[in-house]
């Protein structure tokens, strides 16, 4: 068995900074510090280099593997194509969402004050327009719509929403 | 690592994804994800069609689970965690030891390739896995067969940013006692 840097003579960093020079994430000033030592140490160079081709070897066969596995056939695209497609149509993505608290606001308020209702409450949820609304701003869209409603058509009526603007995947 | 355009595209895909959780968004992290998922499984042994299968599985968890995603950079540790978990499911229904499994040539490495020499070359990297530890195996697959950072293999493998990079460290030293006869050669 080779020996390894810690078992080494040459102490000039710790086994953990040497761990953490090859992954190149030492503070800068270190990492200088050890690439000036391992240009002046014949022996810590030589291991450095023989770890650098290591990871060379390993690269390229790496990419070799994966070349040589066979690519996706056109067949098994299409036929996710038509599973994505298929699974859109029950996945509950935000425009679906939105159309459902449409359909739920418009008979109770109105179209125009169900149409204020939901920009005032995108724009809590700090989005510009009702159509920039993404999944990210979805939950403190909802509860601010819920709380919306919930004063202009009764605590019922809001608590309502708030269900029926929850994700159903 | 260099990161290579379509590394970039990938993260691209799943930042914008992660943002809005569009159909639209997802179709298009789909498109880029794919073929890496399959080949994650097939790189373990799986049959392509079995790797497809698994696959779809892995895309649907991850649109189904986005949402409780608290660090949306740890996005593809987090992806190579749900598909460890839905490979290690596989090998379990199909009664399975999850260590004697993955270290023989994939059926599949060659099939564009019908030269020996070249066959012989894919499954290099495999043979050279043999020589680790089950653990330094599984990490030095994730950082150079998947290309993942350190941090998002320490994500997929649930363990310390540290061991990860220890395992990585160690296992290249000791390739590099192994392979040193071989050095010239190349």
């Amino acid at each position: 068995m080779r020996d390894t840097f810690s078992a080494r003579a040459c102490s000039s960093f710790t086994h953990e900074e040497w761990v953490e020079h090859a992954c190149g994430s030492l503070p800068s000033s270190r990492q200088a510090e050890v690439e000036a030592h391992i240009a002046r140490c014949a022996e810590c160079r030589e291991k450095s280099e023989e770890l650098l081709l290591v990871d060379r070897r390993l690269i390229a066969a790496a990419t070799l593997l994966r070349e040589s596995l066979p690519a996706v056939s056109p067949a098994a695209s299409q036929a996710f194509e038509e599973w994505i497609r298929l699974a859109a149509a029950t996945l509950d993505f935000v425009p679906r969402r939105l159309l459902r608290l449409e359909l739920f606001l418009t008979p109770i308020c109105g179209f125009r004050t169900a149409e204020r209702a939901m920009l005032i409450a995108a724009r809590h949820a700090l989005v510009e327009s009702v159509d920039l609304l993404t999944e990210r701003h979805w939950a403190a869209f909802v509860k601010s719509l819920s709380a919306l409603v919930g004063a202009l058509c009764g605590e019922f009526a809001g608590d309502l929403l708030w269900r029926v603007g929850q994700t159903a995947a | 690592m260099v990161v290579s355009e379509a590394d970039l595209n990938e993260r691209e895909a799943a930042g914008a994804f992660l943002a809005n959780g569009s159909e639209e968004s997802f179709r298009a992290l789909y498109r880029v994800l794919y073929a890496k998922l399959v080949r994650y499984f097939m790189a373990r042994a799986l049959s392509q069609a079995t790797a497809e299968e698994l696959t779809q599985d892995v895309l649907l968890t991850i649109y189904r689970r986005a949402g409780t995603l608290q660090k949306k950079e740890c996005f593809f540790g987090w992806l190579f965690k749900i598909a460890a978990n839905c490979h290690r499911r596989h090998l379990r229904r199909a009664r399975r030891d999850v260590e004697t499994v993955g270290l023989d040539a994939p059926e599949s490495i060659g099939s564009k390739r019908n030269d020996i020499a070249e066959l012989d070359r894919a499954a290099e990297f495999l043979h050279w896995m043999e020589l680790l530890e089950p653990i330094e195996r599984r990490i030095m697959m994730l950082r150079y067969v998947e290309e993942l950072g350190y941090q998002e293999i320490a994500t997929a493998l649930s363990l310390p940013l540290g061991t990860v990079k220890w395992k990585i460290y160690s296992a290249k030293e000791r390739l590099s006692a192994q392979l040193a006869p071989q050095k010239r050669v190349l």
